[in-house]
């Protein structure tokens, strides 16, 4: 007999908790917006891959607030949004040593994820009205501005960048920290699907 | 090279104020307005929005050498930099950097050299020259200019 209980009496289930579109939409999200940030501080002169791959993340968020709408419950944002109660409460069981077996996007990762999509919303917004003046890269509506708006354009794009790192630093520090302080692998879930979740939540 | 020591001393021995600073500053605007109105005759031909002509190109890139020509030294007078003017681009490290300045401005005129060579022989020849003269421009403003 051993002294563990069960993940049953534990009142957790395994669940299959983000569907295989969301999961796809994750890893393609951070492959382009990884190489096209990259790419935007380092690359060459000619930025037509940042371009495309922008273009690719637009696509990405368009899905993704569709999804948000009309996909399964988790992936919904009435799903994870949620109250200052609720969200204090949760704030309050973080120091806890022991995994949230929280059923999606907990209270406080849903501002994370509220805050990157926004985020990424702008960036790929102004990105389509930047001009360099570099006659090389010019967005697709710059034309459309005045030479005072593509400028604000241009310099909010590159003013989002670095934030845009820091969110993402931000994510990676906390899935870090789930692993390492509370011993929940979140990274797995994103993969698989399945999550080990509190029942009846 | 006797030309790029000349340019890059011409700007870096302080010249006397010849206008107000306001005013150098739009002549100075007005300089990369023309070099940026031959550029953008590329960039139409390179995007299709124009159709190419060799000709017109080669005029282009002529004028764009001409312009190479042009002492700048007291479009660069001192005090009339982003901090010193509102509306000025021109960021003060300038000031404090002409040896990076003018390596960027060397750069540049390279990159002129060969589009002067490439306009007038073909729309694949120009866009490629343009790629690497437009890069030069980013270059500079990446680091020299305010956005």
């Amino acid at each position: 007999m051993t002294e563990q209980k069960t993940e049953a009496e534990q009142g957790l289930e395994r669940v299959k908790l983000w569907d295989p579109l969301l999961r796809v939409f994750h890893w393609a999200l951070v492959f382009c917006v990884v190489t096209t940030w990259i790419l935007g501080e380092f690359g060459p002169n000619t930025m037509t891959i940042h371009f495309y791959l922008g273009y690719a993340v637009i696509g990405l968020l368009a899905f993704r607030i569709i999804w948000g709408l009309i996909g399964p419950a988790s992936a919904r944002f009435s799903h994870f949004i949620y109250g200052p109660k609720t969200t204090i409460a949760y704030v309050k069981t973080m120091p806890a040593k022991k995994p949230s077996y929280w059923r999606g996007h907990n209270p406080v990762g849903a501002l994370s994820v509220f805050a990157i999509l926004g985020l990424l919303m702008a960036q790929v917004a102004t990105g389509l009205f930047v001009d360099a003046d570099d006659f090389i890269n010019v967005g697709p509506f710059a034309h459309l501005l005045d030479s005072a708006g593509v400028r604000l354009m241009t310099k909010l794009h590159h003013q989002f960048a670095p934030l845009i790192l820091i969110l993402v630093l931000i994510h990676v520090g906390a899935i870090v920290f789930y692993k390492r302080y509370k011993g929940e692998n979140l990274v797995t879930p994103m993969i698989t699907g399945w999550k080990l979740v509190r029942k009846g939540d | 090279m006797r030309k790029t020591i000349l340019a890059a001393l011409a700007i870096a021995v302080p010249t006397v104020l010849f206008a107000a600073p306001k005013d150098i500053v739009e002549a100075r605007q007005g300089y990369y307005k023309l070099l940026g109105s031959n550029m953008a005759v590329f960039a139409g031909m390179a995007k299709g929005d124009i159709e190419y002509d060799a000709k017109v190109a080669q005029a282009a890139a002529d004028n764009i050498i001409t312009l190479t020509q042009y002492n700048l030294g007291p479009l660069f007078a001192p005090g009339t930099s982003s901090a010193d003017v509102k509306g000025a681009r021109a960021l003060p490290k300038i000031w404090e950097d002409f040896a990076g300045v003018g390596a960027k401005g060397a750069d540049f005129r390279a990159a002129a050299a060969n589009m002067q060579a490439a306009a007038g022989q073909g729309k694949g020849e120009m866009v490629k020259a343009l790629g690497a003269l437009g890069g030069t421009c980013k270059a500079c403003h990446d680091t020299y200019r305010a956005e």
